[in-house]
This record gives C-alpha cells, structure tokens and sequence, in this order.
C-alpha cells in the first residue's frame, strides 16, 4: 500500500476509508502519552486551523484528528531520532511511528493492560458486565440489552460510564 | 452585579469532558449523519481538553479487547452479577444536559462600615476642631463601604456595578465604595485581580496599606503582605501615590477638586512590580516580573457556556500581558461555550479566529479580534 507524496492527504483518505485497520495501527503506538499537553495542543491548534481554512474539507472529522495526530507524532519520530523519514510508504510511516522503542512499548502496553483489568473488576457490576460482553464477547447493544433486560440505550450508558471510570482511573498512568 | 466562587476544574468537570468524549466515540463507531459530524467537529472545538481526551479514549478503545480478555467470569456469571445490582442508577452523561450554569453562590453582603471609614470619621473629628470646613466631611449621603470577603477555601469572582471584574484569592477581602465622582476600593487583606471597567469621568483608585494606586484601564494584581505589598501590573499603566493624610483626601474630594496631587513614586506598566513598604515607600521593584507566579492563585482552567466573547476575553485578559482586545460590538456579544487552561491564551486566541466572521491580528502589546475581510481565506494549510 502506497502513499502519494502529499501524503498528508493519503493519510486522510486512508484513515477515512480504512478505519478498522488503521484505527489499530495507529493505536499500537505507545510512545506518547495523549496526555502530553504539548501534543494534544498542537493537534488542538492544528484542527482549528484545518476547519478555519477548509471547513468543507471536514466531512469526517475523526480521520482529520487522527491524520493531524499521526503528522505530528511522525514529526516527533523523526526529531526524536533527528533521521529523515522517506515519505513514499504508509507503511514505513506506521512502523517508525510504532517502534522507536519497541520492546519498552510491549512492556509498557502490558503494564496497562494489567492495570485496566484491576480497573475492570472494580467498575460495578452492570458496567462491568456490559463492557466485557461488548469488548471481549463482540456483542452488540442489542444483543447485551436482550440479556441483561435493559434498553439498548441504557447499555450505551453503561458502555460510557465504564469507559469514563477506567479512563479517570488510567489517568496520567499511561 | 455578578458573584460567582472560583474553582479550578472539578474532578466532576473533568469526568463529564470524558463522558461526552466515551459518548461521542462510541457514536462515531455506529457511524453519524452529516449534521453530528458538524456537531462533533464543533465539540472538539470547544476546548484542547476534548481533543485530549477524544484521543485518550480512542487509546483506551484499542486497549480494551486486550484488557476484557483477562475477565475470568463467563458471559452467565456476568449475567447473573448484573441482575445482583438492585436499581438502575442515574446516569449523568447526557449529552444535552452537559454544561450546567455555575451555581451562583449567595452572596455574603454584610455591608458595614469598613475600618477605614472609622478611621476617617475619628480623624474627622479631629479635623472639625481645626478647619470649619469640616463640615462638608459630614454630609450626610457619605458613601458606605460594601465589604467582599472569601473564604479560606474558595476563590470569588465578583463584578462590580461599573463593569470592573475582581478575582479574590482565597482568605481575601476588599471595601468598595463608589459614588458619583470617585470609584475607590480598598484591599483589606489577601490578594485581589482588578480589571478596571472603563469610567474616565470617575477615576478608580486602589488603596493598599498607606499607598493608593491610580489605575488608567488596566488589569493588575495586589498583594497585601507584612513584609511589602506587592503590585503587578499585567497588562495597562498603574500609577502608585504616596501616601496623603486621609481628611485632606477627603475634603479635596468633597470640595470636588482632583483627587489627589501628583505625588506619584512608581509609574508601572504592563509585566512590571512593586514591593511597597509599610511607609509607602517603594523598596523592590522589577521590570519583567513573573506575571504566572503573581496570578498563580487564579483559576487554572477557564470554562464558559452561553457566554459572551467579550467576558470571556476578560477573563483570559487576567492572564497575560499581551491583552484581547475587541472593539467590534457584534463580535463581542456573540455568545460561545468552551474549556480552556487559563494559562493557555494562543489556543483561545486560534478559536476565536476559527469562528466564523472574526479575524485575528496580533501586534506587540495586544491582540485585535476584529470582523473578518471576506474572501481572504489562505490557500493551503497544514494537516
């Protein structure tokens, strides 16, 4: 899979199109925090930017956030590791974004999983419930709701909540 | 007249910002209409925060197949584990109901006649056995000092009948008093923010200890301390005055004359301080002070809904030096919702400039927001 050398917009168009795959690229890279202030602010100004310019472009405004966020953690690689980046392959964007420091990354991602489990089964039980036959059983809010007799809309609810409380509880962990 | 507590970003504040991020993340799974798309795009908008966490729970996302995997109990456990919880709890995670108006504090008049005032009138008995003009000190719509305290816990924000906005920190207190001809403050104790309501016709004067401060339109932060009162201006000019022998204030106030003569010991500008003796003598001063170091006590996050541009303008114009300034009217009562570290102006400054009709020009001691020339949108920009 081939990148055109804007490939900014290849980015777009394949975040945009392609989300699943890309979606999971994208988040195996561990070597920022989200909550590095500077990151999120630059992705903030740059969006703002974006839609000030070319408000029409935005049809999709989740590929847009998550294009600029790659360019940027591209241009942080590539500072990191003051080496040019050849900007003719997706790929080769992808693996410089994942693997500047792999093997800590795979620890690092286990000691948050690990974390994320404990903060699992301590959500309550309807919560806890709904997030692990949604995430690990693949059910839908329809098929949990016939099983836990609640509406489809309750579950969503409960989906929100319990993705609220581990993300407070993760904190500034990862 | 406005009176709201200061505090900064609430763990509650902070969960809803997570929740309409989780909200809208899940929303997105299931796939949203052209107009949702808009309204998501305007969310992100609204503040650095959403961006933030839109990002962190995606990350979340990625991990939570991973994280659910390592759940022992079967899909019949969990099951019966759900039917276990008795009621149905609300949920606040609506979207709608998301910003709720800050809950206005009663407030805690308690108006009295303030120290000084006491001072003033025994020292105008003193006076009416040496002057005839005396007299005039006793007339009888002689202003009272409404006194505004804060609590040990909790910051106030308070806006006065003349448009000026004050910040009180914490364990803070001031006397105001207004009349026809003179807006006058006194800063009891603590730490106060003013940002002066414009009233050239009636000067506001600051008092600290001995010394008065003479302000021309400005924002800046007072300090009451035993070991120097601290003045730093952030953005404007402060004129510091000597101290006067307060019956001659009054009856050149009373005989309607300037307030004070021009004994002036320090002509401040923005990002300068002093430190003032008991004296009124000036016995440190700087030319760059640390303006986040003398405001550190400020709210560190600014959150608004349904509020006008110029407000909050205002509010960030507490925190720097390099004010917003807007002097188109329509502009500045356009009403707008978002979340924004207070420290952080730029990202304030850079949506402002994305709503639509406004434009964005910095020069060197302010940043104009003014109406935007159709027509001139830049080419390219950077993803």
């Amino acid at each position: 899979m081939l990148v055109k050398p804007d490939h900014a917009h290849g980015l777009l168009r394949l975040f945009s199109e392609q989300r699943a795959p890309l979606n999971s690229y994208f988040l195996k890279r561990t070597a920022h925090a989200w909550d590095a202030q500077d990151l999120v602010q630059e992705t903030y100004l740059r969006l703002l930017a974006a839609d000030q310019h070319g408000a029409d472009d935005i049809r999709n405004p989740e590929a847009y956030l998550y294009t600029i966020a790659a360019n940027l953690m591209k241009k942080h690689a590539v500072m990191r590791r003051n080496t040019p980046v050849g900007s003719d392959g997706l790929g080769e964007i992808i693996e410089r974004l994942t693997t500047p420091c792999d093997a800590a990354a795979g620890v690092d991602r286990e000691v948050r999983r690990q974390r994320l489990g404990q903060l699992i089964g301590r959500l309550s039980p309807k919560c806890r419930a709904v997030l692990v036959m949604h995430y690990r059983d693949e059910l839908s809010y329809r098929e949990i709701s016939e099983q836990l007799l609640i509406s489809a809309s309750m579950v969503k609810k409960y989906i929100v909540k319990a993705l609220t409380v581990c993300r407070q509880g993760m904190g500034r962990y990862d | 007249m406005t009176d709201r507590p200061n505090r900064d970003f609430s763990n509650a504040d902070a969960r809803r910002a997570t929740e309409q991020a989780a909200s809208w993340y899940l929303d997105q799974r299931e796939g949203l209409s052209a107009t949702d798309q808009e309204a998501f795009l305007i969310w992100l908008k609204q503040s650095p925060v959403h961006v933030g966490e839109y990002l962190a729970i995606a990350r979340l996302h990625g991990d939570l197949k991973a994280a659910t995997a390592m759940e022992t109990m079967s899909a019949e456990q969990l099951r019966t584990l759900a039917a276990s919880e008795p009621a149905v709890v609300a949920l606040h995670g609506e979207r709608e109901a998301l910003f709720v108006p800050t809950a206005r504090r009663q407030r805690n008049e308690a108006p009295r006649r303030g120290r000084s005032r006491l001072w003033l009138a025994a020292a105008s008995v003193a006076v009416i056995g040496l002057f005839a003009a005396g007299a005039l000190l006793f007339t009888p719509d002689h202003p009272r000092s409404d006194v505004y305290a804060s609590t040990i816990t909790e910051g106030r924000s308070l806006n006065l009948p003349d448009g000026s906005l004050v910040q009180l920190d914490r364990d803070s207190a001031i006397a105001v008093n207004f009349d026809a001809q003179f807006r006058r403050i006194e800063l009891l104790h603590g730490s106060a923010l003013f940002d002066v309501g414009k009233d050239p016709g009636r000067p506001l004067q600051v008092q600290i200890g001995a010394s008065m401060l003479r302000d021309i339109g400005t924002v800046f932060a007072v300090r009451r301390d035993n070991a120097g009162d601290e003045v730093t201006v952030v953005s404007g000019r402060v004129n510091v005055l000597s101290p006067t022998h307060p019956w001659l204030d009054v009856l050149t106030r009373r005989l309607g004359r300037p307030s004070t003569p021009d004994n002036v010991v320090a002509d401040l500008g923005a990002g300068e301080q002093v430190i003032i003796g008991a004296d009124g003598a000036v016995t440190a001063s700087s030319k760059h002070a640390d303006i986040a170091q003398a405001t550190v006590w400020l709210p560190s996050i600014i959150q608004f809904h349904n509020t006008t541009v110029g407000e909050v303008a205002r509010r960030f114009n507490a925190y720097t030096t390099t004010p917003l300034a807007i002097d188109d009217p329509q502009i500045a009562a356009k009403r707008i919702n978002g979340l924004f570290h207070a420290h952080d102006v730029d990202a304030f400054v850079a949506y402002l400039g994305s709503l639509p009709g406004v434009q964005i020009q910095r020069g060197n001691d302010r940043v104009q927001v003014i109406a935007a020339t159709t027509g001139s949108k830049p080419a390219h920009h950077r993803l």
